[in-house]
């Protein structure tokens, strides 16, 4: 076949409608008119070749050859009527959706040549025209030059105070470091060797608890405590680990 | 109608400082005239401005008359800045907008319904163009937003208004040659 020559490429489509429109256009015939299974054919055998040359293939393709099979198997089916020449209604829907695709694809060769000829033009922005509104307009203009002088004073006062220089403001240090915990943890833990996490506590500041609590999963994965807990939420118990002991448990 | 060449004058003097661009009723207020009278004057403007020997033309777009540099002039303003002709609308984009044209209102499920493809980047680029605008929500499962061009996009293809478009089926011919 004549067609089979012409080598089509994925990327010059917007989509399976516009694949399927340049096949009938290929065969010069109208829409309605087109021979529904060898198009079909052409369509499948398109997207084969695709996907034979591993050409990234968008699903929207996938699923118009899935909706092609199944029209040209309802086609292969014995059917009961005599007319074979029918359409079934799939096929309507189709070959109305590519003839109202066709239409919109016309119409938008014809907005983008609109569109191209008249870019490139360009518009002003508005100018500042200094309006009098009626008010000022009629109102005749006074100036007090004490009051001019007074307001300048004022307005300079404002500026000064929002344009010096500001030392920066002294941020407080974090008084507690995941280290100064650890610290203190491993303190307790050479002492008493196994303490409840809330005896680690000193303050009860939030911050406080927050570092002594990362201290506590640095020191458990640094293999020098163990944490015991009976359920969630419940009260941790620290554990000392002994370097040299492989027995983690000396209760 | 006698034509009084100084009313031109007034009339581009009038566009020259609005930028924006001023409706007949406007500028009909402001020199005097009847609307009508305003009207003919323009047209007689924008007819003058087609000659070669001018650089600007007058456009009217949704009843707003507005001044703007001739697009075939572009070659020329860009020899003197390099600028961004605001081109690089794709295939896709233009087919989403034909929808959008022709069939406003539309939702994104219309347009995808039409095209076969998803087509939310398109919705997406030509809303960031000011070509087409949000329209309101459809009352459907969802709520989705309904589409429609905007003064932008008749500005863009130089028509007065949307009406100017051509019928759907005069492309007809066009395809089979």
């Amino acid at each position: 076949m004549a067609e089979q020559k012409i080598q089509y490429d994925v990327g010059d489509f917007e989509g399976p409608l516009d694949l399927l429109l340049s096949l009938i256009q290929s065969r010069q015939v109208d829409i309605y008119e087109v021979p529904i299974s060898d198009l079909i054919d052409q369509y499948l055998a398109t997207i084969d070749k695709w996907e034979r040359d591993q050409m990234e293939i968008s699903s929207e393709f996938i699923v118009m050859a899935s909706r092609l099979i199944k029209i040209k198997s309802a086609r292969l089916l014995p059917s009961s009527q005599e007319e074979t020449e029918e359409r079934t209604d799939d096929e309507a829907l189709l070959l109305k959706q590519l003839d109202v695709y066709r239409q919109v694809k016309n119409a938008s060769r014809f907005i983008e040549k609109c569109y191209q000829n008249n870019s490139g033009s360009f518009y002003r922005d508005p100018l500042y025209l200094p309006a009098l509104s009626q008010t000022d307009a009629n109102a005749k203009l006074k100036l007090d030059r004490k009051k001019l002088g007074r307001t300048y004073t004022a307005l300079m006062h404002r500026y000064q105070a929002s344009h010096t220089y500001k030392p920066m403001p002294e941020f407080p240090r974090d008084s507690y470091t995941v280290q100064t915990q650890e610290a203190v943890i491993s303190h307790y833990m050479s002492k008493f060797h196994k303490i409840p996490f809330r005896k680690v506590i000193r303050k009860g500041e939030t911050s406080e608890i927050t570092t002594s609590f990362f201290a506590v999963l640095e020191l458990y994965k640094n293999n020098v405590i163990d944490v015991l807990q009976k359920r969630n939420f419940s009260e941790m118990t620290l554990i000392e680990r002994k370097e040299d002991d492989p027995k983690q448990d000396e209760d | 109608m006698k034509i009084e060449p100084e009313i031109l004058g007034w009339l581009e003097a009038l566009l020259f400082a609005s930028g924006e661009g001023l409706t007949a009723e406007e500028m009909a207020g402001a020199i005097g005239l009847s609307k009508k009278e305003t009207e003919a004057y323009l047209e007689q403007l924008a007819e003058a401005y087609k000659q070669p020997d001018r650089g600007l033309r007058l456009v009217c777009t949704e009843k707003v008359w507005q001044l703007s540099t001739k697009p075939s002039l572009f070659p020329i303003l860009n020899q003197w800045k390099q600028m961004d002709k605001g081109h690089g609308l794709s295939h896709a984009a233009f087919e989403t907008l034909a929808i959008v044209a022709y069939r406003q209102p539309v939702t994104r499920v219309d347009i995808e319904a039409i095209r076969g493809v998803s087509s939310s980047s398109s919705i997406h680029v030509l809303l960031d163009r000011e070509l087409i605008k949000e329209a309101g929500r459809k009352d459907a499962p969802g709520r989705p937003f309904y589409y429609k061009t905007t003064p932008q996009f008749l500005k863009a293809l130089d028509m007065q208004d949307i009406s100017e478009l051509p019928d759907m089926a005069s492309f007809e011919e066009d395809s089979e040659s």
